[in-house]
């Protein structure tokens, strides 16, 4: 049973996880049992971040009853918080960084140091809307992470084998700065808690496999309309003087993954808070990718290589392409090994998603698969009301990434047909025949594979597995 | 059991009339016994076998209106069983207006006739024929039903059609 421990750093963090429990979502294959996602931000009230909250909340909840005997994929990964919490909230909730580092109380001296290493603006900066942009204040201001419960947390609940993946942006604040201070902790022998006792399991955290994807920058922002420092001109300055300090990260890290995208989107101007909600982009997604290729099993001898005293001998970097320069790429644009990850786990989540939103209502008064299982109030328990609001934010999600400057738009998302939605020349075997067509076919499928799952099963674990074996059936694509 | 069906076509005795009862029976004008053949049983097994066909088609072959996702409401149940209904109707109207007029009915059992032979009145009349036809549409439906009952368990889209 190993674990994935992955921190997602600032809203980049927040995204490339949403996208991956998406992803998990659908089924597609992951080399850990149970991830175990910390988003660390000191924006708290960014809409990013709590979007991610709810759809993981929900993931958890769909989680337990996703069945795990049968073929069922949907949902099956496990899906596990420290301490029920999320975020690593910093115990510091001093608001402007000139209070944090208590310039008041500084020697005159110390204060013309300190004026002279930051601008007034940035000692004046609001902090709660996160370090906009600053890596200098981040650095400065992260470095806490051991003093918290989920730390401690953490570090109780790592175990042999089990494995760390930092995901942080290097062009903004937060993930540029905390990526560097999180990967050096982690390999910091000895290290205290809050409580001034050394962290349980802290030898088996340094030796632990670790890798990353630092993203690079994929969309800019508009001129700010309030007193925002985000500037999306310094963009690409600030991932220059990232990288020439991320080469001193060599060998301190398993597998580095970069991604970028030239062709930015331009979003809205919002320094943080209840207004930063950007829209999900394929960058996200392919960031999602590199976590399920970091514990992919069948890459561990690309992935690792470690001497027989557990050093890193060197790290293996990696970046992520797509065939063509598409502005609107579509299945047929990924390369093989994408394609064969991702269309029939997103393509039977869709379908899955399709049948609820556009047929189970009406049909399952009639058909013989929901009769007396799945009809009357079933729609009403909570697990499935979260199955369905998972399903809605798998839609956003897709429409979202559909609305970007470099669209990922794998599916027609306005066709009410069953098997008419995947774009591109996808060719996911032949479902329908003369007599049975359209939805008639699914439910069809529907019919003839509720008598071949296990009746053991609790009523909503059967559901969710009927609907695994019958998207399986009927879009099966083959490389 | 050579009368079951006879027996059942009786229930509706009252609809198509004692004397064409006879004729289906087999009774015998010359030899006044029932040594003819017994139509009860010829019609009611093709008529058996005709449900069964509709019923069989209803719950297991893959086409629109019968085995199909779109077909298991009990409204197109009860559209088969009427068109099943409306076969055994002709089978049954078709074989006794045919024995009507070509004469296969016995005299007997067709006319009263006085001493001199003439004929006073017509036992049996078309309007029989068509009154034998409905009740066999209600025998259809009983064998429809029955067969319903017994086939529809392995329906992979029907089985829960009509109810």
């Amino acid at each position: 049973m190993s674990k994935l421990y992955i921190f997602g750093i600032g809203g980049t963090g927040a995204r490339v996880l949403k996208s991956l429990t998406m992803l998990l979502a659908a089924g597609v294959d992951c080399g850990a049992d149970t991830i175990v996602p910390i988003i660390i931000d000191r924006d708290m009230s960014n809409k990013d971040l709590s979007r991610t909250k709810l759809l993981i909340e929900d993931y958890i909840d769909v989680n337990e009853i996703a069945a795990t005997k049968g073929k069922n994929k949907f949902f099956k990964t496990k899906i596990e918080l420290l301490n029920n919490e999320l975020c690593l909230q910093l115990k510091d909730n001093t608001q402007k960084f000139d209070d944090f580092i208590g310039k008041s109380t500084m020697s005159r001296e110390n204060q013309a140091l300190v004026e002279m290493l930051f601008s007034e603006e940035t000692l004046n900066l609001d902090m709660t809307a996160g370090f906009q942009g600053n890596p200098n204040i981040g650095s400065v201001v992260l470095n806490q992470f051991d003093n918290n419960d989920i730390f401690k947390a953490f570090a109780t609940d790592f175990n042999e084998g089990d494995k760390i993946f930092i995901i942080s942006s290097i062009f903004g604040g937060t993930g540029a700065s905390g990526f560097p201070l999180l990967r050096k902790l982690l390999q910091t022998p000895n290290v205290k808690g809050a409580d001034g006792q050394d962290l349980p399991n802290w030898g088996l955290v340094n030796d632990a496999l670790a890798g990353a994807i630092s993203v690079l920058p994929y969309f800019v922002v508009g001129s700010a309309s309030d007193n925002s420092l985000v500037n999306s001109d310094t963009f690409i300055d600030k991932s220059r003087a990232a990288l020439s300090y991320y080469k001193t990260e060599d060998k301190k890290l398993d597998t580095l993954y970069y991604i970028a995208d030239k062709r930015a989107t331009t979003y809205e101007h919002h320094k943080g808070g209840d207004e930063q909600k950007n829209h999900a982009h394929f960058v996200e997604l392919a960031s999602a990718l590199a976590v399920l290729d970091f514990v992919n099993p069948e890459k561990k001898n690309i992935n690792f290589h470690r001497n027989n005293e557990r050093k890193i001998e060197y790290t293996t970097y990696k970046e992520f392409g797509i065939n063509t320069d598409a502005t609107e790429i579509n299945f047929n644009d990924l390369a093989d090994e994408t394609k064969k990850l991702l269309i029939n786990p997103l393509s039977r989540f869709m379908l899955f998603r399709n049948y609820m939103d556009k047929v189970f209502e009406k049909e399952s008064k009639y058909q013989p698969y929901a009769r007396k299982r799945f009809n009357n109030d079933f729609r009403k328990k909570e697990t499935i009301k979260k199955l369905e609001a998972v399903h809605a934010y798998f839609f956003n999600w897709l429409r979202e990434m559909e609305n970007q400057n470099r669209k990922f738009s794998p599916f027609n998302l306005t066709s009410s047909s069953a098997f008419d939605f995947i774009k591109g020349n996808v060719n996911t075997g032949k479902s329908e025949t003369f007599s049975y067509r359209n939805w008639a076919k699914v439910d069809d499928e529907l019919n003839a594979q509720i008598g071949k799952t296990d009746k053991a099963l609790k009523n909503e674990e059967r559901f969710i597995e009927l609907f695994y074996c019958t998207t399986e059936k009927l879009i099966n694509y083959k490389n | 059991m050579e009368e079951l069906l006879g027996n059942m076509y009786c229930w509706f005795e009252s609809l198509f009339g004692q004397y064409l009862a006879e004729h289906l029976w087999g009774y015998n004008c010359q030899t006044q016994v029932y040594d003819g053949r017994n139509l009860f049983n010829s019609i009611g097994i093709l008529t058996i076998g005709i449900s069964l066909v509709f019923v069989v088609a209803y719950y297991y072959l893959p086409l629109i209106l019968f085995n199909h996702p779109r077909s298991n409401r009990w409204w197109n149940w009860l559209i088969i069983l009427i068109i099943a209904g409306v076969a055994n109707f002709f089978l049954a109207y078709g074989w006794t207006i045919n024995d009507f007029l070509n004469g296969n009915i016995g005299d007997c059992l067709m006319f009263t006739r006085d001493a001199e032979g003439n004929i006073v009145s017509q036992l049996i009349h078309k309007n029989d024929c068509w009154l034998f036809g409905l009740s066999n549409f209600f025998i259809s439906t009983i064998f429809f039903i029955a067969w319903s009952v017994i086939l529809k368990w392995g329906s992979r889209n029907c089985k829960y059609s009509p109810i």
